[in-house]
């Protein structure tokens, strides 16, 4: 396994493809740990993790508070939580007010992670519709992580990609299958 | 100016400090929230250096009051996940009305929400007149907050949502009164309502209660903190009382044993002894 163990992948509006792409292309045994923080309607509390394990070859479920993580999962922000990774590889979640008018708000979910996992973990941005992930995703590259934002001419939202290109500084700008090659060569 | 990022030894300084001043201890609160929220304040407070905020929360005891109540996480809604609370009116209430005064308890309040929330689903059921609840905070700011029971207006949207999913006739408007930039719930709620400042457990609360209401407080506490608390409010309970936690929330391996679930998606209990 390479140096980075831990990917972190933000998404809003016309990221679900993107995200569902992903999650069926990585193997069966994929050694990294996944963290999911999609915005999604805080009323609708079921269904959403359902859709994203259908093409899964790897196990997608949503946390507890203060649940541990593991090599080789997928782990999606339930419904009206912000998602905190802790030091000791355990999660929190936490009903603090909105940031950036979302709650699941990637920046918090980017930022807690950089701060506990920092050179071992992989940032991505996907397409969007406001500013969330930005600020979490330079924190990313600023703790040594790898920053990638989705090619702004594949997403279907710009805003949130343009967004995160900008603050974070990274060049980093990848189409989906860019992102897929490069997750897959972390093996 | 540059907003400060604390390190681990300023926030233990600051424990610390908070500790001998006030006896509330953040030492045992969830890492990244806990740290996120003082620098949060501390950048909105505009303090250059902890330091600074040291003295300040030294010499000035009414801003050392104001600096916990936004420490503390506030933001909840009004009848956050209504399923819960449809399914408390369906399986709860029913067994608990044949009781002959009703004793609930809130501790850990901070916003009010969850109490005022409670106290429109006790009416709905018939059963306010006979309840007394029981509510602390760890702040003397919180509970003169959640006495007033004003709120910015921008709450009010969640609420409105909720209130739709709930089994319940009534509207908002039977429960709050809306002004420009604020709304207040209405007087007629404000009623059987203790108030027991920062003390979150004593000895008289030993089984007094037939529900305990405890929901989203243990996500700000780190898993040591919400076994010592949790473990300290299965004391508050009866034998067949209920506990009702948040649905993001597990009740700690070693209490697991002292409860039996009512209602797995809503995190409904029962405690057995």
């Amino acid at each position: 396994m390479g140096k980075y163990k831990y990917v972190v992948i933000g998404g809003s509006a016309g990221s679900f493809q993107s995200v569902t792409r992903i999650l069926e292309a990585l193997p069966v045994g994929y050694p990294l740990t996944i963290f999911l923080t999609l915005h999604r309607l805080k009323h609708v509390r079921k269904g959403f993790v359902e859709a994203l394990a259908l093409k899964s070859k790897i196990k997608v479920e949503e946390p507890k508070d203060k649940s541990p993580f593991f090599q080789g999962k997928a782990y999606l922000a339930p419904a009206n939580y912000h998602l905190y990774i802790e030091p000791g590889n355990t999660f929190s979640l936490s009903t603090e007010e909105p940031v950036n008018h979302s709650r699941p708000s990637i920046d918090l979910t980017f930022e807690s992670a950089a701060y506990v996992l920092k050179e071992k973990l992989i940032g991505i941005v996907l397409s969007g519709a406001n500013r969330d992930g930005a600020a979490g995703l330079k924190e990313v590259k600023d703790n040594g992580g790898f920053a990638i934002v989705q090619s702004i001419e594949e997403s279907q939202v710009k805003t949130m990609p343009e967004t995160a290109l900008h603050l974070s500084g990274t060049t980093n700008e990848f189409t989906t299958d860019q992102i897929i090659e490069f997750l897959l060569k972390q093996i | 100016m540059t907003p400060i990022k604390l390190r681990i030894s300023d926030l233990k300084t600051i424990f610390v400090e908070i500790n001998s001043l006030t006896g509330i201890d953040f030492s045992n609160y969830a890492f990244f929230s806990i740290k996120r929220r003082f620098e949060k304040v501390i950048n909105l407070y505009n303090f250059e250096s902890v330091t600074e905020l040291l003295n300040k929360i030294r010499n000035d005891e009414l801003f050392l009051k104001n600096f916990i109540f936004d420490i503390l996480p506030h933001q909840t809604e009004l009848f956050r996940d209504a399923q819960t609370w449809n399914a408390i009116l369906k399986q709860v209430f029913p067994k608990l009305s044949k009781r002959e005064k009703l004793k609930i308890y809130l501790p850990y309040c901070i916003s009010g929400d969850e109490l005022y929330s409670l106290i429109f689903m006790l009416n709905e059921a018939n059963m306010l007149s006979n309840t007394e609840i029981t509510v602390s905070s760890l702040s003397d700011v919180n509970i003169e907050f959640i006495k007033n029971a004003i709120y910015p207006l921008k709450k009010l949207s969640s609420a409105e949502k909720n209130i739709e999913e709930l089994d319940t006739e009534k509207t908002l408007n039977d429960f709050v009164i809306s002004s420009q930039y604020s709304y207040e719930i209405r007087n007629e709620y404000k009623k059987n309502i203790k108030f027991d400042n920062k003390t979150i457990f004593n000895q008289n609360y030993i089984k007094q209660f037939d529900l305990v209401l405890y929901r989203n407080s243990m996500l700000y506490f780190n898993a040591k903190l919400q076994e010592d608390t949790l473990r300290n409010i299965t004391e508050t309970l009866k034998k067949n009382a209920y506990l009702i936690i948040g649905i993001g929330e597990e009740i700690p391996i070693l209490l697991q044993k002292k409860y039996k679930i009512i209602n797995n998606d809503e995190n409904i209990y029962k405690k057995n002894t």
